[in-house]
């Protein structure tokens, strides 16, 4: 492991990778993850019928229940989430450990 | 660097045995003892090391999953005791020839094996699982990992 590997602190989510797919949500042992997305068909120029797509509504990861294994990170097929250092996000109160998609994609750039 | 041992198939008529002739060689430190079940089989595994060197054998034995019991080695191997204990209390294992002690952590006279494929993940099946919907909304019959149909049955 080289100095620039992050540690597993916590997940960051790329949201406009996300396909909601919900391997992650199936994969994770602790159940932590919950994904809310529903379809949209977008109509191509040329294509003979709409495309239907998943829109991701909502991505939550509970802290509280995470257990850092990271087996969401090794699954995830568009690589949507990754590993970052920050790890300063305790909080006072059980709600205060879920974080849902603006959260999360807040650590994704720098992670801090 | 990672060593790979092999593992040994044995009869339980030939546990003790085995265990003691491994002794002899030098392996003569129970590393750990537990068993393994597969949901088709299950079986109790121990891994003797010499400390002496980096030697090690790992010794298997088949038990029969409806009434597994097996000879205890805690005669000859008093490190034996402790993994023994844990694992009639989460197997279900009968060691025969040995004190019969307390449980560690399942309530006292429960009777079940928290680690048998067959004990039934009660949170489970009653915490609803985020897996179960799909992109499109439509329900998936799919069960979450690890859960049998027959204990949502009952429900």
């Amino acid at each position: 492991m080289s100095d620039s590997t992050p540690q597993r602190n916590v997940i960051a989510l790329l949201p406009e990778a996300c396909t909601s797919c919900m391997v992650c949500v199936r994969e994770c042992p602790s159940w932590c993850i919950s994904v809310e997305s529903h379809v949209e068909e977008v109509s191509e120029e040329g294509a003979r019928r709409p495309r239907t797509v998943n829109v991701l509504d909502e991505f939550t990861i509970d802290y509280g229940l995470c257990m850092y294994c990271g087996i969401c990170i090794e699954t995830c097929p568009f690589d949507a989430l990754a590993w970052r250092d920050s790890f300063d996000y305790s909080s006072g109160d059980r709600q205060g450990l879920r974080q849902d998609a603006v959260d999360l994609s807040r650590w994704w750039p720098t992670g801090s | 660097m990672t060593q790979t041992t092999a593992i040994i198939d044995i009869a339980a008529d030939e546990w003790v045995a085995t265990c003691t002739a491994s002794a002899a060689r030098g392996c003569d430190v129970v590393d750990w003892l537990t068993a393994v079940d597969t949901a088709e089989s299950l079986f109790v595994v121990v891994h003797l090391v010499d400390p002496g060197s980096s030697r090690s054998e790992m010794l298997r034995c088949e038990l029969n999953s409806e009434r597994p019991e097996i000879a205890s080695i805690t005669s000859w191997f008093p490190g034996a005791d402790w993994h023994e204990r844990e694992t009639h209390e989460m197997f279900g294992i009968d060691f025969l020839g040995r004190s019969q002690t307390n449980a560690l952590l399942t309530r006292a006279g429960d009777g079940s094996s928290p680690l048998r494929k067959t004990t039934p993940l009660d949170a489970r099946v009653r915490t609803p699982w985020p897996g179960q919907k799909s992109a499109t909304g439509r329900r998936r019959q799919k069960l979450p990992p690890g859960v049998r149909a027959e204990w949502t049955r009952d429900e």
